[in-house]
């Protein structure tokens, strides 16, 4: 079945929390937030910001921001984050393929 | 032993046939997780003996023309004095996590710009259990089970049911969540918003949270011993911090408030201590310049190519500081301390392998109130970061 939510960007903020029991490449969303951008438990989605880009997997959470978005503070997160390294405003759209690794984010050096 | 997994320090954890008793989710994961990932003697990502590691690294840093020390806030006091004195004998700078963490809480408490207190009088008598932009269910899990909210104390004898717990923050968190009964949970879109609020209503005016200030204030004044925790949320939530103590001095001119940082790196405050007590700074430090400034942020010094070598120990900024900033510890010699193969560990020019303090190594940590432990390992390795900075200080 078509989602038309693939086609669809949205530009959301992202707060970086510590967050210990989920790290790696994920982002955790607002299920209200998520259902009203088209984005379900699982997706991977583009994250972009400039010229930076990440696959990520997105996670539902009611402790996530109403109408936002958090990710663990790691190197995922800090691969986005500038001088306030608490938030950043960002590009969402669902996406095909794998989750960014660390590796890909080191080769990038 | 002293779990040394966050600033709690939590001195009831034991290891019993493998197993270990009272450690919370992040004190469990770094026992569990203690053989993974170790990381290796390396230069230029060669494998080496110790020794060789540690004078290729005395030769990186003797050489350096700008060198720099960071991190030092997962081990020991005696370990961040050896640091401090090679950050003297080099002329360097040296930093750790606090000038991007809670580095200015720690500095008001040390200056007694505001007054602080101790978590054992917390649980013994605080009412009001103010948490503003921490999370402890995730930076600090024990905090509010062994010291705040929930435990039973000399004047609250029946535990939360004789306190009120307060929380501000951008999202209800797990923490926001608990505030039910006898709570307040303050939703804040600017947190400068709220401090305004404060210092209105004590002066008789109504501000954006007038009503919730209200609540809070009332509870604040039925009680002579409240606490308040403070974390990033509102180190990043408020255009700057003196707006903020300059509150918590005025609530204090009507209700008594304590000050303590929610949580950070299991040492931190003992590297504030450290060289608070040599330097009068607690950290951003340069010995040529004989001076604290901004300036001289470890992130600030990469951002301006200004070091060409920098010893870290403990830390991995590769994960933790924005990466357009900690990629340009490529450009620099690095000298990595590390008991973990760190992401930055991976790409620095020597690695030195070292000991977990607190699990592997002993020592002396300071909570995150000021309270100071005595570390009680499992065992007890040679190669520590004690062993391995005074080495290194030697061949200095």
């Amino acid at each position: 079945m078509l989602r038309i939510s693939k086609f669809l960007k949205f530009e959301v903020e992202v707060l970086v929390v510590r967050d210990s029991l989920n790290e790696g490449a994920v982002i955790f969303f607002h299920p209200e937030f998520a259902k009203k951008i088209g984005i379900k438990e699982n997706d991977l989605v583009e994250v972009s910001k400039g010229d930076k880009v990440l696959r990520l997997r997105a996670k539902l959470s009611n402790f996530a921001p109403e109408n936002g978005a958090y990710m663990p503070n790691n190197i995922f997160s800090s691969y986005f984050t500038e001088n306030n390294f608490k938030k950043f405003k960002a590009n969402v759209e669902i996406a095909d393929g794998k989750e960014s690794t660390v590796e890909e984010i080191l080769d990038s050096l | 032993m002293i779990c040394t997994g966050c600033s709690c320090l939590c001195d009831d954890v034991e290891i019993r046939d493998g197993k270990i008793l009272n450690a919370c989710y992040r004190g469990y994961k770094v026992y569990s997780k203690l053989s993974e990932n170790r990381a290796r003697a390396l230069v230029d990502r060669r494998e080496v003996s110790v020794d060789d590691a540690i004078e290729k690294a005395v030769e990186i840093l003797g050489q350096a023309k700008n060198p720099a020390l960071y991190g030092f806030d997962t081990t020991t006091v005696e370990a961040q004095e050896v640091a401090v004195k090679i950050a003297e004998k080099l002329n360097a700078f040296i930093d750790d996590n606090s000038s991007f963490c809670l580095g200015e809480v720690v500095e008001a408490i040390l200056k007694k710009d505001v007054p602080s207190t101790t978590l054992e009088d917390v649980r013994d008598q605080a009412y009001v259990i103010f948490y503003w932009g921490a999370n402890p269910y995730s930076s600090a899990p024990r905090h509010m089970s062994k010291f705040t909210y929930y435990p039973r104390g000399m004047k609250r004898l029946k535990g939360y049911e004789d306190r009120f717990l307060v929380v501000v923050d951008v999202r209800r968190s797990e923490t926001a969540k608990l505030a039910k009964k006898n709570a307040i949970f303050i939703k804040v879109e600017s947190d400068d918003e709220l401090v305004e609020s404060f210092n209105l209503a004590l002066e008789g005016k109504a501000g954006k949270y007038a009503k919730e200030v209200g609540t809070v204030i009332t509870e604040l004044k039925r009680s002579d011993f409240n606490a308040m925790f403070v974390g990033l949320g509102l180190k990043y939530g408020v255009r700057n911090l003196d707006g903020f103590f300059e509150m918590i001095r005025k609530i204090n001119r009507v209700a008594k408030l304590y000050l303590i940082p929610s949580a950070f790196h299991s040492n931190m405050r003992g590297f504030n201590e450290v060289l608070f007590e040599k330097t009068g700074s607690i950290n951003k430090f340069s010995f040529k310049e004989q001076r604290s400034d901004k300036l001289f942020a470890f992130t600030e010094l990469l951002k301006r190519d200004e070091i060409d070598a920098v010893l870290l120990l403990g830390t991995d900024p590769l994960s933790s500081i924005p990466f357009e900033i900690s990629k340009k510890i490529m450009r620099i010699k690095t000298v990595v301390v590390d008991p973990k193969m760190s992401l930055t560990a991976k790409i620095a020019k020597v690695v030195v392998p070292s000991a977990f303090s607190g699990f592997e190594s002993s020592g002396t940590m300071v909570r995150s109130d000021g309270v100071r432990k005595r570390l009680e390992p499992i065992e007890e390795k040679e190669v520590n970061d004690l062993w391995i900075l005074k080495k290194i200080s030697e061949g200095l």
